[in-house]
């Protein structure tokens, strides 16, 4: 299971953006960790995926987790995520995902 | 702020920062503070004054910072480290400006407060205390800090 310590909130934001993508396949790598390359590519896809969705949902203003502004979580995100990958030895697929994402 | 500079894109903002020699830097969208946060009450990312629970060691009555050397504001050391969470910040349909904030890491901090490399990641680094505080007196040195940070401005985007 895919838990974040430092930054617990994440796992919340978390849980409530795959709820409402309705994500089945994200809720299964949470719950089993990441396993293979598909796994950690799949699961980067998502976090890109939740990151707009976090932005646009501050724009408007739909409150998510008691605040209609959760961007200031985006760097805690982005901690959680990359010392996952590092450990599970997907960073690499991390950061190549992440590099199409960034402008 | 001492000093004001300006990135239209990445690699502008890459290569300024590659210029700055040891930096400790952190992004923030405009309009926002840069080291304290937006009051939260409740839940695991509640605040006190502006400091994060999640961020400092706390004493049970929540009055007092005590030191560990492993728990702070979070500052990016490396371009690797800081260019996802711009780009985090930055990934939005209605474009805001995102800014980022730096100071040297040798730079003059106030006392009580110090620069400690992640164990888990060593381009990224934690603006610690080393001695136990009042909250008052943390964010007090907090705004201190922010005042002595450099901004490099976003001037690619528009609101």
């Amino acid at each position: 299971m895919i838990e974040f310590e430092r930054y617990p909130h994440i796992n919340d934001l978390f849980q409530h953006y795959i709820n409402e993508f309705g994500d089945n396949e994200i809720s299964a790598i949470m719950k089993s960790g990441v396993n293979n390359e598909e796994d950690a590519t799949k699961l980067s896809v998502f976090i890109w995926k939740m990151v707009e969705k976090i932005n646009d949902d501050e724009e408007n203003q739909i409150t998510v987790l008691g605040s209609a502004d959760n961007t200031e979580m985006l760097p805690d995100l982005s901690y959680e995520i990359a010392k996952y990958m590092n450990e599970v030895g997907y960073y690499s697929i991390w950061d190549k995902v992440s590099e199409s994402n960034i402008e | 702020m001492s000093e004001l500079k300006q990135f239209k894109c990445l690699n502008d903002l890459k290569k300024t920062l590659s210029e700055l020699g040891n930096y400790r830097a952190r992004p923030a969208i405009r309009g926002k503070d840069v080291n304290l946060y937006d009051e939260r009450l409740e839940g695991k990312y509640r605040t006190v004054m502006g400091v994060r629970i999640c961020d400092y060691k706390f004493s049970v009555d929540e009055k007092m910072v005590l030191p560990d050397r492993q728990m702070g504001l979070s500052f990016s050391a490396t371009w690797s480290n800081l260019k996802f969470v711009y780009g985090m910040y930055a990934k939005r349909a209605k474009k805001k400006p995102v800014d980022i904030y730096w100071v040297l890491s040798e730079a003059d901090l106030p006392s009580g407060l110090k620069f400690e490399a992640d164990d888990d990641s060593p381009s990224h680094y934690f603006l610690t205390v080393t001695e136990p505080m009042r909250i008052e007196q943390l964010v007090e040195k907090l705004k201190m800090v922010s005042y002595r940070m450099s901004v490099i401005q976003d001037g690619g985007r528009a609101i």
